[in-house]
């Protein structure tokens, strides 16, 4: 199934057993509509592969770009709602450290508020997953990326690196 | 306890210490040429030396020394009475030799000349908490930064120790606050550096895994992640048993993996 990913959520708005009911009578909560802010009527987003391959690299290179260590909270989604919504994309690359995972990134793009709504409920009745990686996780993995060369240590925000790589 | 002391004798911070805990023993030591001191231990720095301290304490562990301001004239009498009401985290002791000299009015406050010691006005704790977190409910908090909230409840523990951990408990368990702000207070007080209220902060956020909130619960777990103390593994498995929440109780298995780990 082809998925796509969104970053920096807040896994606590999406609970499925808060979800439930909502559903159960026809509506969506809107706490999850909150969680995806748009900017200039677009939303960021990044593509998965089929046998998400590449997951954790995003996860690494988005969270690399945040000023300090912290949880990550992230959204995984079929990709095929957008046709199901309308939704058009651009692939526009995103401007973490990581190159490739920059080479990765899509915008949903002409999202007006009907399309964002419609999207949301989507994702809501479809088998969507959220997941989260600890701050001891996120630091493991910028070591490692750097250690690979995806990504340059001094690049890194101040704090984010001195958290990362004195401990 | 590192180097001895006569009274007078003026140790200075020739050099940053090594350790927080140098530094502290250091300010136990700390006695200011020619004063009349109220010892306590932390030897009750003169004000050029809390100056400094307050410097160097970019070293997060070192609790800063608590400054009062008395309101009345120095005497023995008043020195015993702040005595009775022990400032949070910091015994107080005194040392007999030291009489009382004079006071000095400064503006507002009567401040003492001869005393490291100073009462500060009551304060309204509980008010100023009151404020701390009502301003929080407007603040958009995002993960991967400092919150202003995040700052002001750090400064608030660290300047007057565990009487706010009583007063954020109570917000928390009377839900005078939402939940999501107490997520974040929970947070904050895991991944805070405070040696002398550490186990206060375990003890709150281990009571708050029973939490009706999810977002507390989960705020909680989160903080027991950043105070990495892997006394809170019983706690963590008990409330993983008893969730009813898929990804909560795969949250907290992340935490109890990595409390776990050798």
């Amino acid at each position: 199934m082809p998925l796509l990913f969104r970053g920096a959520i807040k896994q606590m708005k999406w609970l499925k057993e808060q979800i439930r009911p909502w559903l159960d009578r026809g509506e969506i909560p809107a706490d999850p509509l909150t969680n995806l802010t748009t900017t200039d009527n677009g939303l960021s987003v990044f593509v998965v592969e089929d046998d998400r391959s590449n997951l954790e690299r995003i996860i690494t290179a988005h969270a690399a770009t945040r000023g300090k260590l912290d949880k990550y909270d992230y959204l995984l989604f079929d990709r095929r709602i957008l046709s199901t919504v309308g939704i058009k994309t651009q692939a526009t690359p995103a401007k973490t450290q990581d190159s490739e995972v920059n080479s990765w990134h899509l915008d949903l793009v002409e999202l007006s508020g009907a399309k964002l709504l419609a999207l949301v409920t989507e994702i809501l009745r479809s088998n969507f997953e959220t997941d989260r990686r600890l701050p001891n996780a996120i630091s493991n993995q910028v070591k490692q990326a750097v250690n690979a060369g995806h990504m340059r240590q001094e690049r890194l925000p101040k704090r984010l690196r001195d958290e990362v790589f004195s401990t | 306890m590192i180097g001895a002391t006569s009274p007078g004798e003026n140790i200075g911070f020739d050099s940053f210490a090594a350790t927080s805990e140098d530094l502290w023993r250091q300010m136990i030591h700390r006695v200011r040429r020619g004063s009349r001191t109220i010892r306590n231990e932390t030897n009750g720095p003169p004000e050029e030396t809390l100056y400094q301290i307050r410097q160097m304490t970019d070293c997060e562990e070192i609790v800063e020394t608590q400054t009062i301001f008395v309101q009345q004239p120095y005497s023995v009498t008043a020195a015993e009475s702040i005595l009775e009401r022990p400032l949070p985290g910091l015994p107080w002791t005194i040392d007999p030799r030291d009489a009382p000299n004079r006071t000095t009015c400064y503006g507002e406050q009567e401040r003492l000349m001869a005393s490291t010691v100073w009462q500060e006005p009551t304060v309204d704790i509980r008010g100023l908490m009151e404020v701390t977190f009502r301003a929080a409910e407007e603040e958009p908090f995002k993960d991967g930064m400092e919150s202003e909230f995040s700052r002001q409840l750090t400064s608030l523990v660290r300047y007057y120790g565990n009487v706010v951990l009583d007063i954020v408990s109570g917000l928390i368990v009377f839900q005078q606050v939402s939940a999501e702000v107490a997520s974040v207070a929970l947070r904050t007080l895991g991944e805070m550096r405070h040696p002398l209220s550490r186990d206060r902060r375990l003890r709150l956020l281990k009571k708050m895994l029973g939490s009706s909130s999810p977002w507390i619960r989960d705020g909680a777990a989160l903080g027991l992640a950043w105070l990495d103390d892997p006394s809170a593994i019983p706690a963590l498995e008990k409330a993983i048993e008893q969730e009813a929440m898929e990804e909560l109780r795969r949250n907290m298995k992340a935490v109890l993996e990595y409390l776990a780990r050798t």
